[in-house]
Parts: C-alpha cells; structure tokens; sequence
C-alpha cells in the first residue's frame, strides 16, 4: 500500500509504476496528484463539465499507456499538460467538424453554453472573464489559461506546446490585450 | 488577492485591472468528483482499454524449458493405440449405399425438372395489364444507356399500331419530351 502519496515525487511515483504489483496504485496516485489542475485547464477551454469529464478520463488513458515508454526529461507534469492539451484542441476541432459550423457559429454555440451554466451572472466579472476567455482563438486560450490561471513559466509553457518563448509571450500579450478590451466595453 | 509571483507582475505590467480580478473559475463541480475520478478511470481501463496483464519477472526465461516437459509427460501419456478403421464392406452395407445414391440422384432429377418447367404467366396474359405508359416510365427509370430515338421509334410502331395515321412523329416526340423529358 502507498503511503502519502500527496508527498511522492514523479519520480518516485514512476518508479513503482513500472514495478509489477504496484502499478494501479502508483497510477492512482498520479491521477490524484494531477486531477484538479488538469481538470480546470481543460474546463476553461471547453466549459461544460461533462465534456470536460470525458476529455479527462481520455487523458489518464493515454498516460497509463505511455507511462511505461515515458522517459522523465521532460517532467511528468510537463507530460501530461501537454496530452491534456492536445486532447482539449482534438475535442475542440471534431466538435466544429461535427456539427459543420463556421467559426461565429461556434463562438456563437460556446458562448450559449457558457450561459447554460449553473450560476452564471454576465454582470459579475468572473463570468465576464470567462466570456472574453472563450472569444479568444483556441491556441491562444491555451497560451492564455496557463499562464493566468496556472502562472506557468513560459519555459514550462514551451515543452508542453512546444513554441517558442517569444511567440508565447507575445501571444500572450495580445490575448490579454483582447480580453481587457472584451472586459472594458461592459 | 493573489499571491505574488513572476506572471503576476508581468500582469500588473500589462493590465492592472486583470492583475486585481480574482483568480478562480466560476464553474461548479459535482460532489465527490475529485475523490471518485481515479476509481472510475481504473475501472474503464479495466472494462474498456483492458489492462495489460501483468506476469512474473522470471516468467519467460524457463519458459521454453518448461513448455518441452508439458508436451513430453503428455505424449508418454497418451500411447494407448489409435482405433483401426475396418475397409471391408458387407454385402448389406453395400446395398445401402447404392439406394442412398440413387435416392439423391432421382431427387436432384426432380428438383431440376421443377425448376425448368414453363411459366404460369405469359407475356400474352400480362400485357392488358401493363400500359405502355408504365413500361415507358419503367424504362426511364430503370435504364441509364436509355436512347430516346430507339425508343420512339419503337413506339411508333407499337402504340400507333394501325391507327399510325392518327398519330404523327412530331406529336409523339413531345409527347415524350413533355412527359418524360425525353
């Protein structure tokens, strides 16, 4: 039985995954380790919980299969932003090819969803925030949701959408310029 | 308030007003999703991916050895001798033989007489039945390499028949072209 395993590090927890006997319970410690920060990086990109549920349940799939052939440089926290990422845009991109909608019919559709929350007050800011967070083009969410929500360094942010610094930083200035423009007309 | 830190100030930079927006999402999670989440994926992972199956280190490396002494014990346990087929027929078993053969080859005889047997319905008796309109129409629908002249042609002789001095060429082309864009 693993012990504290809020304590384990990456490494340790690697390590006995790839020992016969404790490989379930190893996971189950990744997954708990990294449930809510991946969960709510998902969630601000696609907003709907169940969506956002099913896109998380692919992600800890594709982690048990590859953590075997994982080799730690990059860093498993780095490793897993980067499925949960991929996933999200994947999601993202068969929800606009499905349903055949153009660009400003999907906004239009994010932005009903958005609405369709529980508690949702397009007069408190935070509800705004997320408006103007959704009328961002997907990479750019991205760009944006990691550093302001999750303050990654833009390093880290680089291995898990592989790009460069500056790229990142100037999106990121655009997309806060964008979202303090979206903010202000209110 | 959020705490300080590298992306804060550089938010601060950028747009105060942001800087000093709280944040957290203002979404909901059901209850208990967090704790239930690991047990739920295990359990697809179990149900749905398959989870590899996991064997012993030392498994395969006496694993030939041990696979020759299973076939070995169960070759020398299984020498008792093969039962022999006898070849030699009886006089009854081979008459039996001959009645069933025959037998077959009367009843595929028979089966193949039915089937070339004549058609209760002649062409003679379906034709009062059919208009000319509905074999036109079915002949439009059904045909791809459908050639319009042919076909006037055709009907020409057959729906003029001998009132062909009733009907002129011209009206039986836009007959067809009206009605059946022909």
């Amino acid at each position: 039985m693993i012990e504290h395993k809020e304590i384990l590090s990456d490494a340790d927890l690697l390590q006995l995954f790839k020992m016969t006997g404790s490989r379930e319970q190893a996971f189950t410690a990744i997954v708990r380790k990294y449930q809510q920060r991946l969960y709510w990086h998902v969630r601000r990109m696609v907003v709907r919980h169940d969506d956002t549920d099913d896109i998380l349940q692919h992600v800890f799939i594709k982690a048990w299969r590859g953590l075997d052939q994982f080799r730690s440089e990059s860093g498993l926290y780095t490793w897993l932003y980067r499925i949960a990422t991929n996933e999200t845009l994947t999601w993202i991109d068969q929800q606009k090819k499905r349903t055949f909608l153009s660009l400003s019919d999907y906004e239009s559709k994010v932005e009903q969803t958005l609405a369709a929350e529980p508690g949702f007050d397009a007069s408190k800011l935070e509800w705004r925030l997320q408006q103007a967070i959704q009328k961002l083009p997907e990479k750019q969410r991205v760009v944006f949701t990691l550093r302001y929500y999750d303050e990654m360094p833009y390093e880290k942010m680089s291995e898990v959408l592989d790009t460069s610094v500056g790229a990142l930083k100037a999106s990121y200035h655009h997309a806060v310029k964008k979202v303090e423009k979206f903010i202000g007309q209110f | 308030m959020r705490p300080t830190s590298e992306a804060l100030e550089e938010l601060e930079v950028l747009c105060s007003p942001l800087a000093s927006v709280n944040p957290t999402s203002p979404f909901s999670i059901p209850t208990g999703y967090f704790d239930q989440l690991p047990a739920r994926i295990l359990l697809r992972l179990n149900q749905h991916e398959g989870v590899p199956y996991e064997v012993a280190d030392a498994y395969f490396n006496d694993a030939p050895q041990r696979f020759l002494s299973a076939a070995l014990a169960e070759s020398e346990g299984s020498k008792a001798p093969p039962k022999q087929l006898s070849l030699v027929f009886t006089p009854l078993q081979r008459a039996v033989e001959w009645t069933a053969a025959a037998m077959l080859v009367l009843f595929m005889g028979l089966g193949a007489l039915k089937n070339y047997r004549q058609p209760t319905v002649s062409h003679a008796a379906l034709k009062p039945h059919i208009s000319d309109e509905q074999i036109v129409g079915y002949l439009v629908n059904n045909l791809d390499d459908l050639d319009p002249l042919w076909l006037e042609e055709q009907l020409h002789q057959v729906v003029t028949g001998d009132a062909s001095d009733q009907l002129s060429t011209q009206e039986i082309r836009e007959y067809l072209y009206y009605n059946y864009s022909l």
